[in-house]
């Protein structure tokens, strides 16, 4: 408490700094306040538009990638990316045109090595017919982005041990991989809010209990608890219901720090004097947690949901890539890369590594974002 | 002790808080923070009693409990009558109409997240004071005006306001449900002083107009002095000195606080000192000195006063003081504010 | 003290000092063309409310204006020769502790909490004088029992948590002067603590000034403070110093509106009950500034012509600056 007979001012944060005072802005909400300052953050704003990208191409995977995940072609197994240069806009002739490629022949069965067959030239072509699918997955459709004609395949980040597009299947991998996240974000932070928020609102023997639960789920090492719940489960499971069981794993693991920040916040924001104000005027405690409590931690969750979505998606990749999650012929970039477990592919064919850029787009993307939503959410970085 | 004559709206009668402290892997209770120890006053229709303290006295804490915002463990809180800490929480409810609270903080004190329409409004409506949302604004925008803001301010949200602004909006929320009594709890402490005097002004304006009682908790005693009819002095939890304003800063009868008003740093350049100095800090509230808790600073203390803690008696018409040596206070100068304020009463 | 100082040379001179903060909502002109001298020997104060730039001010003169956001435009600060705005950092570091000392509002949090007292204050010392650690504990525990606190051998081994408020604040003081500083800057000493510490902690500073010969620049926003132990006062509105005079000068026949204001604004002691005399509107934004005289929005005595000239410190009395050419007009009307 400042002692003064005569106060002309109680400086608000003792550096004496001018913060930017607020009075200048007119009329914008906490969210509309939000969005400017992140607006302001270049980095934060590609990361999002990065986002906003890849998962663009997960939800339009059917149309965008060439082929279906599971379009295997034995007589072309490990065929080599064609956008290394086996994209041509001059032939034979020294004419130029539009881009197309050969076909390809075996030259070497043993190392799978492919040579260019230059009888036919195959143009890549736009909208091209291929194989039938549902668009949103309702509106049936043929056309795809671009393709080939038959008998020839494009592979432009090459094929994988079955001869399947590697780019359709990180396409299609990326609805399991990046829907993991989200789904499973909202899972957690759900359980999170409610745990926490009642830890923290009640207090006491309830939240004492509730934090003893919250230590020990962060104290189990995570991946050993991940392969026992995944244990659990037994063995024999459709992909959907081992996509659900990846994500119940993943958000029974997420849910406790969360619930440990969010009673965190709620513990002090039942101190702030807005919220005594409110129970000085006789409103009830439900009234005060859902209309003061929980939207003041919302920026916050946010911003923790979002630095946590790669916790998901490399859980799942783990999972995957240990061969207990998503299984074959379904795609998903943890069991892509399944595939580099064997020594010889990872040398001799390392385009099945691709998915992993994919893995550390997201992840960096999610994680640059996040930061740049918690620096516009502090009230501290006034600018 | 309020005027004789005068109705008493708050009647507060042996208010004890303690904090247990919890200590061990199963929290066991191992001690208690004495927040405040026996604290008894009354407050009367449309009067102004001060609370004064260092920080860490109890003054605060007070406040909340004669509010019931904080569950009192011992004692009686009585407001028109009404046995405040036997109330079930409907008949609160009511009771949270006639009485409210406006804070220090500027910032703290108003939700981030909500308009002025709905900081102000909320509670009308709970009470049923307006039914239609139409006539909620109608009569948030008349209280904008009456407490000295824009009624354009509306549908604006707190970081769009200076400080002064926010407290203005505070005591508009305060004023909303039409209360009889107000705790201002250092209600200008964090004010600019040009802004410190505006706010005083319109809480004098309004008490009178209004009808309003308030328990003005402040440490600054010039503030205190300035609004209040009758004021007591707090010290580790307990009244150690309560006077008429013009009564206690004229001859202010216990130790503490001559030395309270002695530390006042006043506007009057190069005047003799009158110094009582203070040896060390407040003792810790978990283990208060034994008897008289003043004792270990006091520059009268004898051996008697570590045996029984001292009662209130009282020395003049509505003049109360706890110190076994008020004989001997003459031997303490009369701090520079007491001959102020003795001048000034003249 | 004032007047005798007057006469000698300045300790420290300010000359036009301009320190601005460039944000993204415009630029806060937080300090704009202040100008005053410190003289050896006295206590100078300066006063204002929130954002006027008093803190700033002392922030610049210590070089530890945050860059970006803030940025020193223009001015000089001379300690004796040399301008510190001109040396480098290497140089102002060797200035910082040992020419120029500077404690802090909050005692909390200026001391370093993983460190003892004893080390905080000896690694200054260490920084700046060539003495071997031993007799820079001894040193320490010499100063700690200097500002009045009990059992310094004791208290130097202990952590900042282990002091009171009163007592950090000491232990601050201490760490601030072990170096003999010539100038003390102390930015809202006493704002964070609580009268009867406040007292002693104002009753110690004006103590070792006279003990150690030093200057001390006093920023606050109490104008009790100001009566107990300024010298000097500088009244600084909206980045600007308004007015400079001799302490009872200035108390006893403010000159610049505002100052007069202000003082009709503090609750008294002498008088009860009335309504307090108020000063219309609020503390102006420092992205927007007023034209002109900057406190013209506020001022009672305000005319047409104080938008467009910018009003100049003048000599109103001997050594009293006031920066309004109407002063005289009445502005005192009670």
């Amino acid at each position: 408490m400042p002692s003064n007979a005569t106060s002309i001012e109680s400086p608000p944060d003792g550096s004496g700094m001018p913060s930017g005072s607020a009075s200048a802005v007119v009329n914008r909400t906490p969210w509309q306040i939000l969005w400017l300052k992140l607006e302001r953050n270049r980095v934060a704003m590609a990361a999002m538009w990065l986002l906003v990208l890849l998962y663009a191409l997960a939800v339009f995977a059917d149309f965008i990638s060439p082929y279906s995940y599971d379009a295997q072609d034995a007589k072309r197994s490990f065929h080599p990316p064609h956008l290394l240069g086996r994209i041509h806009v001059v032939d034979e002739q020294g004419n130029w045109g539009r881009p197309f490629v050969y076909g390809s022949k075996l030259a070497n069965v043993y190392d799978k090595e492919y040579s260019e067959d230059r009888s036919a030239k195959y143009p890549i072509r736009l909208l091209a017919e291929g194989s039938e699918y549902r668009l949103l997955w309702f509106i049936p459709m043929k056309t795809h982005l671009f393709g080939v004609d038959e008998p020839a395949r494009l592979y432009l980040f090459g094929g994988d041990q079955f001869g399947r597009d590697i780019l359709s299947r990180i396409l299609y991998g990326g609805r399991i991989s990046l829907s993991v996240g989200i789904v499973g974000i909202a899972i957690s932070t759900s359980i999170g809010m409610l745990v926490g928020g009642i830890a923290g609102y009640f207090g006491g023997a309830v939240d004492f209990g509730l934090m003893r639960l919250v230590e020990l789920i962060l104290a189990l090492p995570s991946l050993y608890l991940i392969l026992v719940l995944r244990q659990s489960f037994g063995a024999n499971m459709s992909s959907t219901q081992l996509y659900l069981i990846i994500i119940l794993i993943l958000s029974f693991i997420g849910w406790a720090s969360i619930a440990r920040v969010i009673r965190g916040m709620v513990l002090s924001i039942k101190e702030q004097e807005y919220v005594i104000a409110a129970q000085a005027l006789g409103f009830s405690r439900m009234w005060i947690v859902l209309r003061h409590i929980l939207p003041n931690t919302l920026s916050f969750v946010i911003v923790t949901a979002t630095l946590s979505v790669p916790f998901y998606i490399l859980g799942e990749v783990a999972l995957s890539f240990l061969g207990v999650g998503v299984q074959e012929p379904e795609a998903s970039w943890g069991n892509m890369l399944q595939a580099a477990q064997n020594l010889r592919y990872l040398t001799d064919y390392s385009w099945i590594l691709t998915p992993g850029v994919f893995i550390f787009l997201a992840v960096m993307a999610w994680n640059v974002f996040g930061d740049g939503l918690r620096d516009a959410a502090d009230p501290r970085t006034e600018r | 002790m309020i005027k004789p004559g005068a109705r008493p709206l708050l009647e507060v009668a042996n208010l004890q808080k303690f904090y247990p402290i919890r200590k061990g892997l199963i929290p066991r209770v191992v001690g208690n923070v004495q927040a405040v120890g026996d604290v008894s006053f009354s407050v009367a229709e449309q009067e102004t009693l001060g609370l004064v303290g260092e920080s860490g006295c109890g003054k605060t804490t007070v406040g909340r409990c004669v509010l019931r915002l904080i569950e009192p463990t011992g004692g009686s809180v009585r407001f028109d009558g009404a046995d405040v800490l036997a109330l079930s929480s409907g008949e609160l409810r009511g009771l949270r109409r006639r009485m409210q609270i406006i804070f220090q903080d500027p910032y703290s004190s108003l939700n981030p997240r909500h308009t002025v329409a709905e900081t102000v409004g909320d509670a009308m409506r709970l009470h049923g004071i307006v039914k239609s949302r139409a006539a909620v604004r109608d009569r948030v925008s008349q209280l904008l005006e009456r407490v000295g803001l824009n009624r354009n301010y509306i549908n604006r949200y707190p970081h769009e306001f200076s400080g002064g602004q926010r407290q203005r909006i505070g005591i508009a929320r305060a004023l909303a449900v039409e209360p009889e009594f107000i705790v201002c709890d250092e209600a200008v402490s964090a004010l600019d002083v040009s802004i410190q005097a505006q706010i005083l002004n319109l809480l004098s304006e309004l008490q009178r107009e209004m009808k309003l009682a308030y328990l003005f908790i402040a440490h600054d005693l010039s503030v205190v002095r300035h609004i209040s009819d009758r004021i007591a002095v707090m010290y580790l939890g307990h009244i150690v000195e309560e006077a008429g304003t013009d009564d206690l800063f004229a001859s202010p009868a216990h130790p503490y606080t001559r030395a309270l008003l002695s530390a006042i740093p006043i506007p009057v350049p190069k005047r003799a000192r009158t110094n009582i100095p203070l040896e060390g800090d407040v003792p810790s509230p978990i283990d208060p000195p034994s008897g008289c808790h003043f004792r270990t600073r006091c520059p009268l203390a004898t051996a008697e006063c570590a045996e029984a803690r001292p009662p209130l008696v009282e020395i003049g018409p509505g003049h109360r003081a706890a110190c076994i040596h008020l004989d001997r206070i003459d031997e303490l100068p009369m701090p520079f504010a007491s001959s102020l304020a003795r001048e000034g009463s003249r | 003290m004032s007047a005798e100082a007057a006469a000698g040379r300045p300790l420290l001179s300010i000359r036009d000092l301009r320190t601005y903060f460039h944000t993204s909502d415009g630029i806060a002109r937080s300090v704009d063309g202040v100008s005053f001298d410190i003289f050896p020997g006295e206590t100078l104060a300066v006063v204002g409310e929130s954002g006027c730039g008093k803190s700033v001010t002392a922030f610049t003169i210590m070089g530890l204006v945050p860059v970006p956001p803030g940025r020193v435009e223009g001015g000089e600060i001379l300690l004796g020769d040399r301008d510190l705005l001109k040396l480098p950092e290497s140089a102002m570091r060797d200035v910082r502790g040992n020419d120029i000392s500077m404690v802090f509002q909050e005692p909390m949090t200026s001391l370093n909490p993983i460190l003892t007292i004893g080390r905080q204050i000896s690694e200054a010392i260490l920084r700046h004088k060539d003495v071997t650690k031993v007799e820079a504990r001894r040193l320490s525990i010499e100063m700690l029992s200097r500002v009045g606190i009990p059992s310094p051998e004791r208290r130097a081994d202990e952590y900042p948590h282990q002091l009171s408020g009163g007592m950090k604040q000491r232990a601050m003081i201490a760490m601030a002067l072990v170096c003999r500083p010539r100038l003390l800057i102390a930015d809202e000493p006493t704002t964070a603590l609580d009268v009867t510490i406040q007292s002693q902690i104002l009753d110690l500073l004006n103590d070792l000034r006279e003990e150690f010969e030093m200057s001390v620049l006093l920023i606050t926003h109490d104008l009790g403070v100001v009566a107990e132990v300024a010298d000097r006062v500088i009244v600084m509105y909206a980045g600007k110093v308004v007015e400079s005079a001799g302490v009872v000068d200035l108390f006893e026949r403010p000159g610049h509106p505002y100052t007069r204001a202000l003082f009709r604004s503090l609750p008294s002691l002498e008088h009860r009950g009335e309504a307090l005399q108020v000063i219309p509107g609020n503390v102006p934004n420092p992205l927007d500034f007023p034209s002109g005289c900057r406190f013209r929005t506020r001022c009672p005595i305000a005319r047409p012509e104080c938008a467009t000239t910018d009003p100049q410190l003048i000599e109103a009395a001997p050594r009293h600056l006031v920066a309004c050419p109407f002063s005289s007009d009445g502005g005192d009307a009670q």
